[in-house]
């Protein structure tokens, strides 16, 4: 199983080609079907080849993979609305500020209206500190690089000052809480593969089975579709959404223009502030949606509970080229690697194996095969980062207190192997007047 | 800036203009804080005029100015990235892991004061450039933008710290998770003959102090800083130039860096004397809003620090009389907005007034044209401003 065989094709579209080859993304035709297919099948052969040789079944395990979806969720609903807001030009810092009151709102709404309530109060939440932004950085033009930090600074704050006023005169909550949610949003598994709708579930029985293969393919299956929560399948959904929209619609020409040559935009009758308002308000609320998956898979609002999400957000945005399918993908790895970092030792260990091949194979074959006169420049970094993470694997015990920085260091480590390929939208940061300035 | 150059300005107008920036952002910061504090069914009147009776006495004055320092700092670290169009976000990284060596080196040293105090900010400034190295070599050689590395690294610095504090630098064992105690050889002194115990002042004002001198030479008043600001105007036309844009963006995140790890060690060496749990976590922050509301100024930052540490001071009191204490931090975080649109503000103001009073002045031009006999008395306003 070598990179050797795939057509260039294979690697280019998710890294490099922007905007203008993207219209045909996502028409899926049958070589890009086989394409991932075959992708998924080297990654699911490389997971069951590192479960073996570091002799850690949680990397295949069902609960593993659970988590990794989980985790993947939140992180890509915020890049998302960062998405929309910095494909129109707006750069949007405040990412985990809208997801703080994501969270604020969703512990208010989920106490006095339940779990489905929460999560429309996490789009509300997030929606405040959207007008914020839009009102500072398209009305006023003020710094969005500023404005943003602002917001993050500000709705930590505001959120505890108002946990004081609110949630601690509530029954049950305190400064740093919310009284708990009744309930949950459903939890859907599929039928007949996880045994959703009273039908048997096959992957559990393969998991359970112990054979080579099969055990390891139903625990990945099975973690990725067995008791899903809807909060999670729409989160997922959104981002084929976001996708279509983008490539496909008027508004996402728009959109694009509005990011890339306001001028243009504006030369042909459209309204850039319009668009830019429309971006930075739904980013705003996907961010805040974010939130409310949060308090929802911890029943309440707490204090801190973001952790640094919108930033990884942030970063896996920048990381995914600002195209969907590229932060989808930044987000799952960053979800995986973060999932396998709280679990046991030895799984982060196969993680290390697959990621010391991975990008060993990548710097072989950028060696053997890449872009002629920067064959060295992009090929050695990345096979010397596989050569010391095989010499990792092999040789250096991993205290169990590394692992919760795992996503931080595997993201950078992509990054750097990845690195180069970026190109923001072209107008990003640039403020555009309303009208000519008399003053 | 948006000024016009064509408008002549009167130097009291421009120091209208300056002033009004930081003073309208603290009155908008004010106001914002006091509508939050009405929303919660406080009076903001009675808040407010005891955070100032506590905060003007001279303890709470002299603990402002202690507080002010690492603000100051961060201030000047930040500041010296923003002048190369960089933005450090890892200041909270290199901070914490430049006071934790900082705190092994002082405790650990076996030298007298007067080197071992020295060699302790070297080192801490040592660590800190280096944290920022890997961002500034990161975004030349892999044009990974620096933003994302640094929040980054600054999650895997958390990691680091807990990491090198439980397993190596834990002096003792059980509940004690600090370095060693630094003794009386590695501490900074209180700078002598101002007050004792509670009232004395960390000699790190005067690091601070030079930090700023240091931040206004480099940056307004040496080629270095020229070619900084160039590269950061216009990458394009430094490049031709013969300006190395990719080396200026090094220097400038190694500075940065290094000013950043003095961050920390106002509160090692003066206050807690080992590194522990207590190091404030959000100096990054708050000294970015210290770099905001000062305009990159050294003396505006400096003020600004001082502001923004006397509030969260003076905050501290609310808990004594129920009123809650967070309306320090809502202060701090608004101020941060306010500063900007104060001087979105100001500025509006002052180009609309230089508007008016060019209108005017061309009137005033026409009118003698067509009547030259009629007036030949200067008025006050187009003499002042000119």
């Amino acid at each position: 199983m070598s990179l050797g065989p795939n057509p260039p094709t294979t690697l280019s579209p998710s890294h490099g080609a922007p905007a203008r080859a993207s219209v045909a993304r996502l028409r899926p035709s049958s070589r890009r079907v086989r394409a991932a297919l075959r992708w998924a099948l080297l990654g699911l052969g490389l997971l069951i080849l590192a479960r073996y040789l570091a002799d850690a079944p949680g990397i295949t395990a069902s609960s593993t993979w659970g988590s990794a979806l989980r985790l993947t969720v939140p992180i890509a609903l915020v890049a998302m609305g960062g998405l929309f807001s910095e494909r129109s030009g707006v750069i949007n810092v405040g990412l985990e500020g809208m997801m703080i009151g994501g969270t604020w709102m969703a512990g208010l709404f989920g106490t006095l209206a339940g779990p489905w309530a929460a999560l429309l109060g996490g789009v509300v939440g997030g929606l405040c500190f959207g007008v914020l932004m839009a009102v500072l950085c398209i009305e006023m033009g003020i710094n969005q690089l500023i404005v943003g930090v602002s917001i993050n600074v500000i709705a930590a704050a505001v959120a505890r000052f108002m946990a004081d006023i609110v949630f601690s005169q509530m029954d049950g909550g305190t400064i740093a809480r919310s009284p708990r949610i009744g309930g949950d949003v459903p939890h859907l598994s599929l039928p007949v593969v996880s045994g959703g709708f009273g039908t048997p579930d096959v992957s559990r029985v393969m998991e359970s089975s112990e054979l080579p293969v099969v055990a390891q393919l139903g625990g990945v299956l099975g973690g990725l579709t067995r008791d899903v929560s809807v909060a999670a399948v729409l989160g997922l959904l959104i981002i084929p959404l976001v996708a279509w929209v983008l490539w496909k619609t008027p508004f996402g020409l728009r959109w694009r223009a509005a990011g890339e040559e306001p001028a243009a935009l504006q030369a042909l009758g459209g309204s850039v502030h319009r668009t830019r308002w429309i971006a930075v308000l739904v980013g705003s609320g996907l961010a805040g949606f974010a939130g409310g998956y949060l308090t929802l898979i911890s029943q309440g609002y707490i204090e801190n509970q973001t952790a640094g999400r919108g930033f990884i957000g942030l970063a896996t945005l920048i990381f995914g080229n600002w195209t969907p399918s590229g932060v989808f993908f930044g987000a799952s790895l960053f979800g995986i690697s973060d999932a396998v970092g709280i679990g046991r030792p030895e799984t982060l260990r196969a993680l290390v194996l697959v990621l010391a091949v991975v990008f060993a194979a990548v710097g072989v074959r950028r060696l053997l095969r890449g872009t002629p006169g920067r064959r060295l420049r992009d090929g050695v970094p990345s096979l010397v980062l596989g050569v010391v993470l095989l010499a990792v694997f092999a040789f250096v015990p991993l205290p169990a207190a590394v692992s919760s920085a795992t996503p931080y260091v595997v993201t950078l480590a992509v990054l750097v192997v990845a690195g180069t390929r970026m190109r923001p939208p072209a107008a990003l940061g640039r403020l555009v007047p309303r009208r000519t300035r008399r003053s | 800036m948006t000024r016009r150059r064509t408008l002549p300005v009167g130097l009291p107008r421009r120091l209208a203009v300056t002033v009004a920036g930081p003073f309208v952002s603290v009155l908008l910061a004010l106001a914002v804080t006091a509508l939050f504090l009405t929303a919660g069914g406080y009076s903001a009147a009675s808040a407010f005029s005891v955070m100032w009776a506590y905060g003007v006495q001279p303890n709470s004055l002299v603990s402002s100015l202690n507080g002010a320092v690492p603000l100051y700092v961060a201030a000047v670290a930040g500041a010296f990235a923003v002048r190369m169009g960089l933005f450090n976000i890892g200041v909270d990284g290199q901070y914490r892991m430049a006071a934790l060596a900082g705190a092994v080196a002082a405790a650990s040293l076996p030298f007298p004061l007067a080197v071992r105090l020295p060699l302790t900010l070297l080192i801490a400034c040592a660590v800190g450039a280096g944290w920022a190295l890997i961002p500034a070599l990161l975004k030349i050689h892999r044009g990974v933008n620096e933003v994302i590395t640094s929040i980054l690294l600054n999650a895997i610095a958390t990691t680091i710290v807990a990491v090198l504090l439980s397993g190596v630098f834990r002096s003792g064992g059980g509940q004690n998770t600090g370095t060693a105690l630094i003794d009386d050889g590695g501490l900074m002194p209180a700078l002598p003959g101002v007050g004792t115990g509670q009232g004395s002042i960390s000699s790190f004002v005067v690091v601070a102090l030079l930090a700023g001198i240091v931040y206004y030479l480099v940056i307004e008043r040496s080629v270095f800083g020229y070619s900084l600001r160039v590269a950061a105007r216009s990458p394009e036309a430094a490049e031709s130039a013969g300006i190395r844009v990719d080396r200026k963006i090094v220097q400038a995140m190694l500075i940065s860096g290094a000013v950043a790890g003095l961050v920390g060690l106002p509160h090692i060496l003066s206050v807690a004397g080992r590194f522990d749990g207590t190091l404030p976590t959000d100096l990054m922050f708050t000294g970015l809003a210290a770099t905001l509301l000062g305009r990159q100024h050294p003396i505006g930052m400096a003020l600004g620090a001082f502001v923004l540490a006397f509030v969260e001071r003076s905050a501290q009191v609310l808990g004594l009389v129920q009123l809650p204490t967070e309306v320090g931090q809502v202060f701090l975080a608004v101020v941060l907005l306010s500063s900007a649109v104060g001087y979105w503000l100001t500025e509006r103001a002052d180009a609309r007034i230089a508007l008016t009073l060019a209108l005017r002045r061309r009137l005033r031009a026409a009118r003698d044209a067509v009547a030259p006999g009629a007036s030949s008395t200067p008025t006050p306003t187009g003499g002042a401003s000119r």
